[in-house]
This record gives structure tokens, C-alpha cells and sequence, in this order.
């Protein structure tokens, strides 16, 4: 009976594995998606409750002038988000904010499902 | 004439079995777990750590800022004040923006703002959800 070498076998299967380990990407990425056109409508339209959100790099929150960590904020949303009809959150950050620290925030906003977030776009020619 | 017995050949390679039985699982898995796709982050950048719903690649312009404070349009590197120039040639709605996780949000700001000058409409923000 005529044996077949497996010796062409490992060689073939070793270069498609080789293949595969240096082709094959395990990164999974996540996405966001923002309006940017919400923000600019929202800003006028009179009805709409704005609230502000300034983000710091040392997990707080700035809001009126009031700081609140996590669970504070939250809280605070919930109440006035039930207060107002209508609302949007402008959120901005101080200087300071790495993009980590934002996007976790807005993160953490939507997975506590406080929708309506716009990106505090500052335009600094205003100022 | 004696015939010659036929030289009972061994098999050498018997021993090769288990290798042979491994590398095909690894064969396996990496041809069902692994996703051959462009790598979209680009060398010198890390994306934010954040728990974001799944990205599916799409043929959108994107907009890279690594560690090194380049700015890269597809893969075009660019200056930031010819931003709102590019993305106006390219006539888009939809950007997305891949940003290393340690950029100030003020620099992400400026971009955000010739952005939204040009009549983009939306952004998709991307992070890593794996542990870096």
C-alpha cells in the first residue's frame, strides 16, 4: 500500500497558517455618531432646555457652576430632563480634556441612556 | 535468482502526527477567528479605550490625528488650515474621525470647527474595544 509523506502536508499547511497569523486582525474598533447639525437648530429654537456640560480631565463634570462626579451628574440629568419637555446637552470640555476622557464621558451618557448629546463646538473667531 | 525482498521502507514520518494535528487547529482558528481587513488605525495611535457600538468599515472619508499631532486626510497628510479646503474638494457629508486617545480635546475642537463650516452633518467617533 503507498503511503502518502505528510512532509509536503506540514510545509503547505505551515504557510497558509503563516499567512493567516500575519493577515488576520483582531482589533475591534467602536464607533459613535454624531449630528453635527443638531447643535446650530437646537441652539435657536426657544423651546428646547439647553443644557451645559462642562467636562474636566479629573472625572467631574461642570454644570451652572456646580461640579458633579458620575452618579451626581447623572442624577441631575434625570431630574431635568423629566423638568423640561425638551432638551439637548451641549457638551464641552476645558482645555485640559484629552479625547479618552470626552469620549468616555459621552460613553457613559449613552449607555445611561441621556440622549441628545451635541459636541460643544467653540468657534473661536467669536471671541 | 533470489528475488530481493522488497526493503520494508519505514515511515518516518509517523512522528510528525501530533504537529501535524496542532498546526491544523491553529490553521482553524485563525481562519474563523481572524478578520483579514485593512487595519484602520494607522501607526503611532491609540484609540480611546471606550465601550462604543461595533464599527463597520465604510467607504467615508476619514480623518486621522495620530500622537505626533499629524493630520492625515484618507491617507494624505494635511495641514489644518487646508482642512476645510480638502474636505470641500471631496464634497462629503460624512467624516470619520480617528484620533489617539492622548489628543487635547481643544486641538479635536479646531477640526470639529472647519468641519462644521464645510457642511459636514455627521461624525463617527472610533475607539478600540480591546484592552491595549
Amino acid at each position: 500500500m503507498t503511503r502518502i509523506s505528510l512532509t509536503p502536508i506540514i510545509d503547505v499547511v505551515f504557510i497558509l497558517l503563516i499567512f493567516f497569523m500575519l493577515a488576520s486582525n483582531f482589533n475591534k474598533v467602536g464607533e459613535l455618531n454624531m449630528d453635527l447639525s443638531k447643535e446650530s437648530s437646537q441652539s435657536s429654537n426657544e423651546d428646547i432646555k439647553l443644557i451645559k456640560l462642562i467636562v474636566k480631565q479629573d472625572n467631574t463634570v461642570m454644570s451652572n457652576g456646580k461640579i458633579y462626579d458620575d452618579d451626581e451628574l447623572l442624577t441631575m440629568l434625570r431630574l431635568a430632563m423629566k423638568e423640561a419637555q425638551q432638551y439637548a446637552i451641549i457638551l464641552t470640555a476645558k482645555d485640559d480634556v484629552t479625547y479618552q476622557r470626552y469620549l468616555s464621558l459621552m460613553s457613559f451618557l449613552k449607555t445611561n441612556k441621556i440622549d441628545n448629546i451635541s459636541l460643544g463646538i467653540k468657534d473661536e473667531v467669536k471671541k | 535468482m533470489k528475488l530481493k525482498n522488497k526493503e520494508k521502507r519505514e515511515y518516518e514520518d509517523d512522528g510528525l502526527l501530533p504537529l501535524v494535528n496542532i498546526i491544523f487547529l491553529l490553521l482553524i482558528f485563525f481562519m474563523i477567528v481572524g478578520v483579514i481587513e485593512k487595519n484602520i488605525v494607522r501607526d503611532n495611535m491609540q484609540l480611546p479605550k471606550v465601550e462604543l457600538d461595533k464599527f463597520e468599515n465604510k467607504d467615508i472619508t476619514k480623518i486621522f490625528y495620530d500622537a505626533d499631532k499629524n493630520i492625515f486626510i484618507n491617507d494624505e497628510i494635511i495641514n489644518i488650515n487646508d482642512i476645510g479646503k480638502k474636505i470641500k474638494s471631496l464634497k462629503v457629508t460624512d467624516v470619520i474621525l480617528v484620533a489617539d486617545k492622548s489628543i487635547l480635546i481643544s486641538e479635536i475642537n479646531s477640526i470639529l470647527l472647519e468641519l462644521n463650516k464645510n457642511e459636514i452633518t455627521n461624525i463617527k467617533l472610533l475607539s478600540t474595544l480591546n484592552a491595549n
